[in-house]
Formats: structure tokens, sequence, C-alpha cells
């Protein structure tokens, strides 16, 4: 476990990291200094041959309740003499952005066990996994629009990949928090499983990708979930 | 045709056809969203004005209390449809343009014959109002309090998902963030 409360573990060729910071892993400068430090652990190993997929979960009752709006204000904020002098968006934002968005890029399953609150920047780590099990009464937003900005982590253009324009919209727009069974009738969820069911479920269909495709590719997460669903089908 | 001009959106009654719409569209400047009630629409599509509406900056709202009376190929041209009825899955296709517009699960489970997802086409409203004012109630609730420099970053970042894919959202979230966090130091320090 790193100081912040990030834990990586590997069984099987799977990894998993379980976060377990602060607060129901509430997103300050803390979580991020250790966040950061874990994916760039994680990102090491992206071609490894030996690793079949990653999973990330809460270590607690809660993925993450997302981001402290205050420091992150303060540090936007302090970022603005440099946006208005250069005119470019600060080098500090695509380093904290890549190290969401590089999750859909990785060779492997990348899947999300969302339990408890799954807020704004927490809803983003989620979304840029390539599939979500959401236990049951999970409830995932992002808020950030009713504090007067947006998500900028990938939250947007991955709501539209998994939801769709349709959904997006109110979801972005509306900033408003959504339930478990809502979150699978617009696809954001692949799976709602019952309580403490989520991490098996996440082993199992990384199993199952792995004897399906040697050569996993993030494009076909839609596929290889059908084809896990019709596998089960009796 | 009337538009009624509202402070995060803009209302349009009496719309016959998109090319009618079309031909107002110097009425359209600075709208972010545009509720359309569209049931006495034709069902028409025209590459002009197809190119117009996918080109824009503005999300289009479709709301009509019957949506079964239009095709699939008119109703895919607006982001976002509304109705009292759920839509045929019959008639919902599954190409680019629903895979945009729904998703990639929705979209790949209707490719395959599933087609219990095509729900997730037309968002389905009830309550005691009448549908227009339903309608109405549905984009008032998704803006919220929010300024109208927000909604017009917001919907501007969602649009770029049409013209620019995945990468152009991603910029414009970026973009987007720090214009609207200029906005907001600004705002507190004239406080």
């Amino acid at each position: 476990m790193n100081e912040q409360g990030f834990v990586i573990t590997e069984e099987n060729g799977i990894l998993t990291l379980t976060m377990q910071a602060e607060g129901n892993n509430l997103m300050n400068a803390s979580f991020f200094e250790g966040y950061e430090s874990a994916m760039a652990e994680i990102e090491k190993r992206a071609n490894d041959n030996s690793v079949r997929g990653l999973i990330i979960c809460g270590g607690g009752r809660h993925f993450s309740v997302g981001a402290d709006v205050e420091a992150l204000s303060e540090r936007s904020s302090s970022e603005l003499p440099e946006l208005r002098e250069t005119g470019k968006i600060p080098q500090g934002h695509y380093r904290q952005k890549h190290f969401f968005t590089f999750l859909y890029g990785l060779p492997f399953p990348v899947v999300s066990v969302v339990t408890g609150f799954c807020i704004g920047s927490g809803s983003e780590i989620a979304v840029n996994s390539h599939f979500r099990i959401v236990e049951k009464n999970a409830r995932i937003g992002q808020p950030e629009s009713t504090f007067g900005i947006l998500p900028a982590l990938g939250g947007i253009a991955r709501s539209i990949t998994h939801s769709g324009m349709q959904n997006a919209f109110d979801i972005v727009v509306s900033g408003e928090l959504f339930s478990s069974d809502k979150a699978e009738e617009i696809f954001w969820a692949n799976e709602v499983v019952g309580k403490k069911a989520g991490i098996s479920r996440a082993i199992r269909l990384i199993d199952f990708i792995s004897e399906l495709d040697e050569e996993y590719s993030s494009s076909k997460a839609a596929y290889y979930y059908r084809r896990f669903l019709e596998s089960e089908v009796v | 045709m009337t538009f009624q001009k509202h402070e995060l959106f803009t209302e349009i009654n009496g719309c016959k056809s998109l090319t009618g719409l079309y031909s107002e569209k110097n009425q359209l400047k600075d709208v972010s969203i545009l509720l359309i009630h569209g049931a006495e629409m034709e069902d028409e599509s025209d590459s002009t004005v197809t190119s117009w509406i996918m080109g824009s900056d503005f999300i289009t709202v479709f709301a009509a209390e019957d949506i079964t009376e239009f095709s699939y190929n008119f109703l895919s041209q607006f982001d976002v449809r509304l109705s009292s009825v759920e839509y045929p899955a019959s008639c919902v296709i599954a190409d680019e343009r629903y895979r945009l517009l729904c998703g990639d699960t929705a979209y790949e489970l209707l490719k395959n014959g599933k087609t219990e997802c095509a729900t997730n086409f037309v968002t389905v409203l009830s309550g005691e109002e009448t549908f227009p004012e339903q309608a109405q109630a549905y984009v008032r609730r998704v803006c919220g309090d929010k300024t109208q420099a927000q909604i017009k970053v917001l919907t501007k970042c969602l649009r770029s998902a049409v013209r620019g894919g995945t990468e152009a959202v991603l910029a414009a979230e970026s973009e987007g963030f720090y214009a609207l966090m200029a906005q907001k130091t600004e705002d507190a320090s004239n406080e």
C-alpha cells in the first residue's frame, strides 16, 4: 500500500487496484498523488503479457465520493495565470487527465467494480474503464456542472461512448446522481450485481475474455460483454 | 412557426418541416439547446438540412407525444428524442448514428438482434401535465440553475462528438473546463 492508501495486488494475472484513501476516496491533492503513483505502476505493466486484466475498486463502502471542489478550484485558479499568459491549457491538467484516459488504451480488460458513491472524478475512473460492474444501491453521477464546471477527465467523452448522446446530455448537463438500476438501463453499467458480488463477477469476466480472445482490444469491449452474457444463457 | 427564447433554451412550436426550420436558421444564433415540439412536422431528411443540423453547436431535443409516427431516419437527426410512448424496436436501425446516440453497448446488442436495448432511443416522459409541458419540464430540469455561458460550453462539448468523435470531446472537455474555471474565478472576484 502506498502512503495515500492505494494497494495493487496480483493474482492469476489479474491486477487489482484497491483505493482506500481518506474520506471515502475524496479526491484531494493527497488522493491524486497516490492515485497517479499507482496508475504509473500499472502503466508500466501495460506490455507485460502475464497481465490478463485490471480491476479497480474502493476499499471501503464507496468507490469514490469525487473531487474536493474547493481544493480543485484553488488548484485550477492557480493555473489560470499560466493559461492567460500562454493561451495553452496547463501541462498539469494533461498529466492528470492522462492517468484517467490511459486506462481505456490498456491492452487488457479494465473493470471498475462500483460500490456506494461513485461521484464526479471518481465516476471518471469508472467511465474510462472498459467495463463497469455496479453493485446494488450504488449512487453514480457527474455533478460537476452543478458547481459551475464540467467533467474534464474523460467524463463527457466516455459518457457518450457508453450511454450515447441521448443519455449523456442528461448525465452531464443536469449533473444529477442516478441509481444502479438507472445506470444499467442507460448502459452506463454493463451489469448490476448484488452487494459484495462485484469482484468475483469481474474476475469471471476477465477469465472469459482471456479464453475468448488472445489479442484483447478495448474497441471490442461491447462485443466481449455481449459474448459473456450469451455464454451464460442456458 | 414560433420561437420562444428562454434564458437557457429556445423552444419551437408549429414547425412543419426541418426545411422550414433551416430557412429560419438566422433566428437560432446563440442558441445552445433547441426544444422542437415536432408533432406536426413532415417526416423528411434533406441532405443540406441534415448537414446543417449535424454541423451546429446546439443540442436538438425533438418532442412528439406519439413518436411512432416518425421514421428512424428522421428522428436520428436529433440528439435527444422525447415522447409519451416507446418507439418500436423494429424501426430502429443499428447504424453509426445509433451508436453515437445510444452508445456502444446498445449498438452492439441491437446489431445482434437484441432489440430490448432499442428503448434507449427515446426518453419516455409521463406525468399529469400536457406532453409539451412535460417536454419543457424535462429540458428545464436538465438545465437547472446553470448560466448561459455554462450551458453553451457543455453543449459545445457534447456536440463535438458529432463532428470529431471521442478525441474531439476529450479536447473540448479540457478547453471547456478552463473556460468555466476562469469564469468562476472572475465571478468570485467580482462578488
